[in-house]
């Protein structure tokens, strides 16, 4: 593997923790950027240099923890799948005219699984607009 | 490092390269800029991206207002300490 090819893949690397970590575009250019300029000048390699990507975001953006990226892995989890499930099953108790886990109406439980899937979606965009 | 930033525009790798140079040893890239970015965070530097001879260009620093008064703050701290050190160093010396 040439160097250029080593410099690329930890700048990859790097720009996935710091994407996870939440950083905003313009902070993760900055620093791929900074990292790029200084390779490329001292010919080092990256991982003695900078350490590992994870241990470089970590370093360079220090309050910015993966907290929320869990966070958002988890509520994405569980707004679809749940959501997903009640949406499903609320169609087969109103096909079927029965209640859903014995408990919900079926236009219900399509109502509650669309809002579920429906939030995790707002969620998304909300996230990819506070990173620009 | 402030204090190489306060002599004039320069960016991270030149920086580095004066520590070594001045007896300081080797810092790494992920020790340096990371402070860099507290400085420039906390408004003692100012940055702006210039052209360089090749790849992404060159984020040069330049010492803020704020900078220069907390390098002078720093270096009357410093000034303290090696008084103090050096007059219990002395002490001990001639006992």
């Amino acid at each position: 593997m040439s160097t250029d090819e080593i410099v690329a893949g930890y700048l990859d690397e790097l720009a996935t923790e710091l994407d996870l970590r939440g950083a905003s575009t313009a902070a993760v250019d900055d620093v791929l950027r900074q990292v790029e300029s200084h390779l490329l000048e001292a010919g080092v390699d990256p991982r003695s240099e900078f350490g590992s990507p994870a241990d470089c975001a970590r370093s360079f953006l220090p309050g910015h923890s993966m907290t929320r990226f869990w966070i958002l892995v988890a509520v994405s989890v569980v707004s679809t799948v749940i959501g997903g499930l009640l949406a499903i099953r609320g169609v087969f108790g109103v096909l079927e005219d029965q209640l859903v886990f014995g408990i919900l109406p079926g236009w219900w439980s399509i109502g509650v699984g669309l809002l579920l899937v429906g939030s995790w979606v707002l969620l998304l965009i909300n996230e990819s607009r506070r990173r620009r | 490092m402030l204090s190489i930033v306060a002599e004039g525009p320069t960016y991270g790798y030149l920086i580095a390269q004066r520590l070594e140079r001045e007896g300081l040893g080797q810092i790494k890239g992920g020790t340096l800029y990371p402070l860099l970015a507290r400085y420039e965070q906390e408004g003692l530097v100012e940055a702006s991206w210039q052209p360089g001879g090749t790849g992404p260009g060159r984020k040069y620093f330049t010492l803020t207002d704020a900078g220069r008064e907390h390098l002078t703050e720093v270096r009357r701290r410093w000034a303290e300490f090696v008084r103090v050190a050096g007059a219990l160093i002395e002490a001990g010396v001639n006992r």
